[in-house]
């Protein structure tokens, strides 16, 4: 399997892969390609989804893709060595990062609210080395969140103390927010 | 104290109870937060916090793993003095975090 140097177009949330190449590849050597884990939280427009990737080589370079779901039907660009993404066109460019050293990465990308709920995406995590993730696909949820704010925990003998605290702190907890004073 | 007795269930999705104070009250920080270790937020005339969400005194409002409100609990119509307030507060908690 050969490997590539990727010459990432920086992604961003808005980029849209047709207008440019994603990448431009050259051969620099032979690894196996690495089977990469994607997992996110919910897609929820107006909020943040966190993805992760585990399984790249150290400090490979990985990218994350969304578009339309296609299982196997999208682009089949050189490095996949005769495989195809599961994403189509437009093919839009989440993050183009180094994992790290024991080949993962986490990365953050706020859901534009304007995204229309119902709408389904399909995520993949690409490498350098012809590495890719299974297909994840995601349906846009619009949620009714409780307002976000940053209050300073006043409390001493709290962990958080001095600290600023967030509804958004406590997602993927149950919390309970006491609303109160000493009278 | 009620987040001790959630911690112990060992639930499948962790639980924090936060105090919030009201915006003007700042001089009872020290009295409300007194043998506890809870957080305990001072509300700004910036935030407003009460405002936006809307409270009234003493409410307990939960807010589940997306950051949906749940349900609301106020703590003066049901006094956790009584047991059964208590427990009924305890559950919403567990069913929150089971569901």
């Amino acid at each position: 399997m050969t490997r590539y140097m990727f010459l990432l177009a920086i992604g961003c949330a808005t980029q849209d892969a047709t207008e440019m190449p994603l990448w431009e590849s050259e051969a620099v050597g032979t690894l196996p390609p690495p089977s990469l884990t994607l997992e996110h939280t919910d897609v929820i427009a107006g909020s943040d989804v966190l993805f992760t990737v585990t399984g790249a080589n150290p400090r490979e370079q990985v990218a994350l893709l969304y578009g339309a779901p296609a299982p196997g039907a999208g682009p089949c660009p050189d490095f996949l060595d005769g495989d195809c993404l599961s994403v189509s066109g437009p093919i839009r460019v989440l993050a183009a990062t180094r994992a790290d050293s024991a080949g993962a990465l986490n990365v953050s990308r706020m859901v534009p609210s304007g995204f229309d709920p119902g709408t389904t995406f399909g995520f993949q995590a690409v490498s350098v080395d012809g590495g890719y993730s299974e297909l994840r696909e995601a349906e846009v949820l619009s949620l009714s969140l409780v307002e976000d704010f940053s209050l300073v925990d006043m409390n001493a003998t709290s962990p958080t103390v001095g600290e600023p605290v967030s509804p958004r702190d406590y997602l993927a907890k149950v919390s309970g927010w006491y609303f109160g004073h000493a009278t | 104290m009620m987040q001790n007795e959630l911690n112990a269930m060992d639930l499948p999705v962790d639980i924090q109870i936060i105090g919030v104070n009201e915006v003007g009250y700042e001089s009872g920080n020290d009295l409300m937060t007194d043998g506890r270790d809870l957080p305990w937020l001072q509300d700004t005339e910036e935030a407003m916090v009460w405002d936006t969400w809307d409270v009234t005194f003493r409410d307990v409002i939960l807010v589940d793993e997306r950051n949906e409100e749940i349900t609301r609990f106020n703590v003066t119509s049901n006094s956790l003095s009584s047991d059964a307030n208590y427990e009924a507060l305890l559950n919403l908690f567990v069913d929150a975090a089971t569901d």
